[in-house]
């Protein structure tokens, strides 16, 4: 299982805020595949999947604002919980 | 697409190649986003077919240098994706122990140059590189890779005409990109057809689409082979495309959606796949498992870097990495001694009977230099060089065009492919012309290297003014005592000059030495030339590296001096015995590695120190050794450390102008004695 973060996106700010999610709990997931959609003080971009697995939860929910380096959501196996 | 279809095996194998590359790279910016990775990334997404279709011509007896875009190349030459990958994750089982990072991936043992993350920075490299390969005889070649913004370098220019005047075995690949960084090329760019360039060095080129593999191959093919046949170097223009940023968190707004599609549509990887299957060679299967090879491969290899060790900080330091001779302990030499009237030499005699017989001991040894071989020229600028094409043929002294960065960067690349070079310049003046060559490759690839190369290279530059302006007069030895990796030699006399520059030219490291123009004693007599004629044995000895020379030895204050201010100390000093002081007379020989036992051993003795040179004042390196001397004999000293040096102006060209500028034996003279006459510690026990 691995621990998702966001990444540092913007050029002067570490906040970004997240527009929408392309998948939900439960879903299979590639690495590569756009992952969610935020927007930062530069541009509205997209974030890729850094992993192959299910996506096992999303932390940082759609419509919420995390900073950078926060967990954003875990991506795992079948069978695997994420801690709470 | 275009050109041949290669065999089923062959066809796959170059798919698996692009889609490791496409897959590493892939990884690797995800992987950076989640902060695993320092530093920072510049790929290559879209540039594959560039890489793994020339690199798949190549042997491992082949080099290749590449740039701080080099991910791509370093794979496609035979770079284990973990070491790789461990590499720009900094880890110590990356290819280069951690040193080099993803800037600078390379393996000297694949062929593979630690690459260069200077725009342009191995396009001189490579032609010496080439030089070694030559010259043992062997037809491999080198594939230079740049980008197009590279082409705009001066490096482009005096490389590739270089390579293009010798004949080298030298492939120059262009990826042109269309960008160098955000700015468009053609917006920098007049002729933005960077093959035609070709024709203006008189050898063939071509202009490829980069993004069909086998039109890369067929072209590299024929690019290759005339380099192996020894026909010389070709230029090749790949029009190719990166689908990410210039380097990290660049969001790519100043390209259209628009021009992204009509390359992305292009994808090397995608389109080659696709025609495999369309013209039978292989079935949607076979494309499909070799595409997941290549994934694999790079799983592989990120697991083992994520679990990979983090270096040992202490190997940061390790002398033998920094150095192919690490510097030692030495004990200064004594003062000069005499000799049969017949070795009595001057330096310029002494030099050239180094080189001569180290030609002669040496078969791997070459020079290089304008004006040094040409029947009928000069034999070097002061005509150290007379005789010695005429001895060992052109091809081991050699002329080269007036380029400097072209010929310390060829000395440099033939030094890491395997001979020991000497390169000369006419006046050091012209140093800082390859200012780049020396501080960027010689100085650090050793070390980036993990200390797998060695670059045995000697550059010998003449120094000090003779009445001939601000730019045929300078010092610049001391910029170089300030650079990690480079050592540096003041020849101040004919036995040392031996000596210490057998010294150098057997060592591993880069040496640039510095010769005094009014010290040679070369037939030529300048005005304020100074007679330093003295024993000089007839067989080559090698004194050791980094050994200060104490020219005479005294109690009552020390004097370290170099080229005329030494012997203006020296005259001095036989000027004071009279009134029975005794000055003891350092010559440093060595900037770097420094004398600091010879120094610190005179200065407890005496307590008291002036230093003597032609370089500037500000920042010349009686600066480093008035600090060094201050802070750790700080208890020992009498007096203050004093310094006589040239004034901070440019050396002006008329005689009265040009002595106002530089110093005088008076001006040491009342240093010196300012210093004799000062003794806090005594004053302190008078007071008490």
């Amino acid at each position: 299982m691995e621990a998702i973060i966001m990444p540092a996106l913007g050029q002067t700010s570490d906040e970004a805020y997240i527009q929408e999610w392309y998948f939900k709990e439960g879903d299979t997931v590639e690495m590569g595949d756009p992952l969610l959609s935020v927007e930062t003080d530069k541009a509205q971009l997209d974030v890729e999947c850094v992993a192959d697995g299910i996506l096992l939860k999303i932390v940082a929910a759609a419509e919420t604002s995390v900073t950078a380096g926060t967990v954003i959501a875990y991506i795992g196996d079948e069978g695997e919980t994420a801690p709470e | 697409m275009a050109g041949e279809h290669f065999g089923l095996d062959e066809s796959l194998h170059l798919l698996e190649e692009m889609v490791l590359i496409r897959q590493f790279e892939q990884v690797a910016y995800l992987r950076y986003l989640q902060g695993e990775i320092p530093g920072t990334l510049h790929q290559s997404q879209g540039q594959e077919a560039v890489a793994v279709g020339v690199c798949s011509l190549l042997r491992k007896e082949d080099w290749i240098t590449s740039t701080h875009r080099p991910h791509g190349h370093a794979l496609a030459k035979g770079l284990d994706p973990s070491a790789g990958m461990a590499e720009i994750y900094g880890r110590a089982t990356g290819c280069l122990g951690g040193r080099g990072g993803s800037m600078h991936l390379g393996d000297p043992e694949l062929g593979i140059l630690p690459s260069i993350a200077i725009v342009g920075g191995g396009i001189t490299i490579a032609p010496g590189i080439a030089t070694a390969l030559k010259m043992k005889g062997t037809d491999n070649v080198v594939v230079c890779f740049f980008g197009d913004g590279a082409v705009n370098e001066g490096a482009f220019h005096e490389g590739v005409n270089y390579a293009a005047a010798f004949n080298l075995p030298v492939v120059f690949v262009c990826e042109n990109n269309m960008y160098g960084a955000s700015t468009p090329f053609h917006e920098t760019t007049r002729n933005i057809n960077v093959a035609s360039r070709g024709a203006a060095y008189g050898i063939p080129s071509e202009q490829v689409d980069g993004m069909d593999i086998r039109a890369v191959r067929e072209s590299a093919a024929k690019a290759i082979e005339t380099a192996r046949s020894g026909k010389g170097p070709v230029l090749l223009e790949y029009l190719t495309y990166r689908y990410v940023g210039h380097s990290r968190g660049d969001a790519r707004g100043y390209r259209t959606k628009d021009e992204e599609a009509y390359w992305l549509a292009k994808d090397p990887i995608a389109t080659y796949g696709d025609s495999l299957i369309k013209d039978g060679i292989a079935s949607e299967e076979q494309v499909k498992e070799a595409t997941s090879r290549g994934k694999k491969r790079i799983s592989v290899a990120l697991k083992h870097a994520q679990n990979a060790p983090w270096p040992d900080p202490v190997t940061a330091l390790a002398p033998n990495i920094m150095f192919g001779n690490p510097p030692q302990v030495v004990e200064g030499a004594g003062p000069l001694e005499l000799g049969p009237e017949e070795r009595t030499k001057s330096i310029a005699e002494a030099i050239r009977e180094t080189l001569d017989a180290e030609l002669a001991l040496d078969p791997t040894l070459i020079l290089l230099g304008e004006d040094v071989g040409v029947p009928g020229g000069f034999g070097g600028a002061f005509g150290v060089y007379q005789g010695l094409a005429e001895k060992y043929g052109r091809d081991r002294v050699i002329d080269t065009p007036i380029s400097e960065k072209a010929i310390i960067g060829a000395s440099i690349g033939a030094a890491i492919g395997g001979l020991r070079t000497v390169p000369d310049l006419q006046y050091a003046d012209f140093v800082f012309e390859a200012m780049d060559e020396l501080v960027n490759e010689a100085a650090k690839q050793r070390y980036m290297s993990n200390g797998k190369l060695t670059i045995p290279m000697v550059l010998r530059c003449p120094v000090g003014a003779s009445q001939r302006g601000a730019q045929h007069a300078q010092h610049p030895e001391s910029f170089f005592m300030h650079v990690p990796g480079i050592k540096v030699l003041c020849i101040s006399d004919p036995y040392t000059a031996k000596g210490a520059l057998t010294a150098a030219i057997r060592d591993d490291d880069p040496v640039l030495v510095f010769e005094h123009k009014l010290l040679y004693g070369a037939k030529r007599k300048e005005a304020g030339s100074i007679d330093t004629k003295a024993f000089v044995p007839e067989e080559n000895f090698a004194l050791p590296v980094g050994q200060a020379r104490v020219r005479r030895f005294g109690t009552d204050a020390t004097i370290v001096a170099t080229f005329t201010e030494l012997y203006a100390a020296l005259e001095l000093a036989e000027k004071l015995a009279e009134e029975g002081i005794e000055i003891e007379v350092i010559d440093p020989v060595w900037l770097s590695p420094f004398d600091w036992t010879t120094v610190t051993n005179s200065v407890r003795k005496t307590g008291r120190l002036v230093i003597a040179h032609e370089a500037h004042l500000t920042g010349g390196w009686g600066a480093e050794v008035s600090a060094r001397i201050s802070d750790e004999l700080y208890t020992d000293l009498k007096a203050p450390v004093r310094r006589v040096a040239s004034r901070d102006i440019p050396m002006p060209f008329s005689p009265p102008l040009e002595a106002a500028v530089l110093p005088q034996k008076e001006d040491i003279e009342a240093a010196l004695r300012s210093v004799l006459a000062m003794d806090h510690r005594r004053e302190k026990l008078v007071e008490a």
